[in-house]
């Protein structure tokens, strides 16, 4: 059993998995996108269905690898030597990432994840509205660059609003003040504005049909988070894995707000998720089911109306983790 | 109000907006025209269930806009592209909003995909379509195949084998394509090839009810344009009076 690391060799996850294998003794390949060309190659003919990929003197089919976990840099470098500027320095890392993401489309072993995976991701509201589509309890929700139309909503909250980025890009979650105030009255883009839901974190990651829940308890301003295993309803968790795969998505995560009546909102689905500092304080064994996945490896691909990635198994009993609610 | 007022988001020399403005004229219909660069500068509010533009509630929609267009003209350079992120996630969400029609209404898996012509072609072979063969990376080519770049899709010589390796370039024969008009899953002009009619069906069910697919004689899809421009006039005619006629009744459907 091989398995690939794609992407960011300075990336903790991937350097995690790697580690993990090395314990079970798994053969792995760390394949940078940066040294593509260079120090490994790829090579399919969509025709005869030949299939190679090649890293140093070692050369094996596309068929033969168990599983890619993928951890691509938003900056990526290029290949060594090579000196560009400008448009062709973004006309070539664009290049390379279609041709990963070709690579990663049509290799039919389980990739964590395929980059068409979970992209509602970037579009907030959009991503809302499939939550709640698939049956998610979703705070209300509007998104507006009308200080008019933005008072009117935060009336209808009595707990309060927070505001954040309608798109992908990081922002700071905040509760609607006057700075928003004043730039809707100048002029600005539209926001999301959400009702606040008071109450704690949890996050909920999904690996294929396992589900793990971790709540993050603050101490209070600039404190650290100390991270802790939650239970979770199986009908919520069976949601979530149901709801990943669905997207695309072997490895996702939800984060949720649960009020003090035991209420889980759920507020986003992430396709990237940090799942480390998960892992490390509350020990629950997420990149280790990462690897189960790949060992298990029945994942064959089956087209699905709608997305192109690739069927997981159907859901089954959790696993301990999540069956401890 | 007028009896039926389309929103048309596209450049303002685009032939094709402008010739399914034309056909809407003709029937009675309005058009709210936007180009992509202003859109940021719109007054929007979007719920889950409505989308007003400039505090009227948008019914049916023209998208003519690519994910690489800049969306934010008149606001700090510096700010741009955070804008163009923050106003496209807002559009992508608003036309897959159950009150509105739209061509094109892109899921999000495409938008965030760039719309580029690899990836229609991987999501259509995974749904059962003959697609051309295309040998990708380091394999050998013979010296007369073709590069087709995956950012814009347009077939150009060879690079050489060090750059195809680097660049994963994918490369094919050199083959006579037919270009077909697809327009809400109908071929309106081109290709008779069943595989060809069977590719506009799906793309129209995945949301793309406008698109040109080319395909070599065989019927087997080469590339798919989802902002098409058609160079031959009476194609370029027949495809702008359908939309026309579409968007009008969904219009006046929607407002009724």
């Amino acid at each position: 059993m091989t398995i690939a690391l794609l992407g960011d060799p300075d990336d903790l996850a991937i350097a995690y998995l790697s580690w993990l294998a090395d314990r079970r003794g798994l053969e792995w390949l760390l394949l940078p996108e940066a040294t593509l060309g260079v120090d490994w190659n790829f090579s399919f003919d969509e025709a005869p269905g030949h299939c190679e990929l090649r890293s140093g003197s070692r050369s094996l089919a596309l068929s033969a690898l168990s599983g890619i976990f993928v951890r691509l840099s938003p900056e990526p470098p290029l290949p060594p030597g090579l000196a560009l500027e400008g448009l062709a320095h973004t006309v070539f890392t664009h290049e390379r990432r279609e041709g990963l993401y070709h690579l990663l489309q049509s290799v039919p072993c389980p990739v964590v994840n395929r980059p068409s995976g979970g992209r509602a991701n970037a579009s907030k509201p959009l991503q809302m509205a499939e939550l709640r589509a698939a049956g998610f309890t979703v705070p209300r929700w509007v998104v507006t660059n009308s200080l008019e139309m933005a008072n009117a909503f935060a009336a209808g909250c009595p707990r309060g609003v927070i505001y954040k980025a309608t798109s992908g890009l990081r922002s700071r979650v905040r509760l609607m003040d006057d700075d928003l105030r004043r730039r809707l009255d100048e002029g600005t883009s539209p926001t999301v504005l959400q009702e606040y839901i008071p109450g704690r974190d949890v996050r909920v990651h999904t690996v294929g049909d396992r589900a793990f829940a971790t709540e993050m308890v603050s101490g209070g301003f600039e404190s650290i988070t100390r991270y802790r295993p939650a239970a979770v309803d199986r009908a919520l968790a069976n949601r979530c894995c149901d709801t990943a795969r669905a997207e695309g998505l072997l490895l996702a995560g939800f984060d949720f707000r649960v009020t003090p009546d035991a209420e889980w909102y759920c507020l986003e689905m992430n396709p990237v998720p940090s799942f480390l500092p998960y892992e490390m304080c509350s020990g629950e064994p997420i990149g280790e089911a990462v690897l189960d996945l790949f060992s298990h490896g029945c994942h064959k691909p089956a087209p699905r109306e709608g997305h192109h990635g690739y069927e997981t198994r159907p859901p089954h009993a959790l696993d301990q983790t999540a069956a401890r609610s | 109000m007028p009896s039926a007022e389309v929103v048309v988001v596209a450049q303002a020399d685009d032939e094709l907006a402008l010739g399914v403005r034309q056909a809407l004229g003709r029937l009675g219909g309005a058009v709210a025209w936007y180009r992509p660069p202003e859109l940021a500068g719109l007054s929007v509010h979007l719920s889950e269930q409505e989308f007003h533009v400039e505090g009227r509630a948008v019914r049916t929609v023209l998208w003519r806009v690519s994910p690489e267009m800049p969306l934010a003209e008149g606001f700090r350079e510096d700010d741009r592209a955070f804008t163009a992120a923050e106003v496209a996630a807002t559009w992508i969400a608003a036309l897959k909003t159950t009150g509105i029609s739209a061509i094109n209404r892109f899921d999000a898996e495409a938008w965030y995909s760039g719309l580029r012509p690899q990836y229609w072609r991987n999501r259509l072979a995974a749904a059962g379509i003959a697609v051309t063969a295309i040998r990708v990376g380091s394999h050998p080519v013979p010296d007369d195949w073709l590069w087709s770049p995956y950012t814009t899709g347009e077939p150009c010589p060879l690079p050489d084998p060090k750059a195809r390796a680097v660049m994963a370039s994918a490369c094919h024969r050199a083959t006579p394509l037919v270009t077909s008009a697809a327009v809400r899953g109908r071929i309106v002009g081109g290709s008779r090839e069943s595989n060809v009619g069977r590719a506009a069906a799906l793309l129209d069910a995945w949301g793309v009810g406008l698109a040109a697919i080319d395909s070599d004689p065989g019927g087997r899809v080469h590339r798919i344009r989802v902002l098409p421009v058609f160079d031959n006039a009476s194609v370029r005619e027949q495809v702008t009076s359908d939309l026309g006629r579409y968007l009008y009744d969904d219009c006046t459907a929607r407002r009724s």
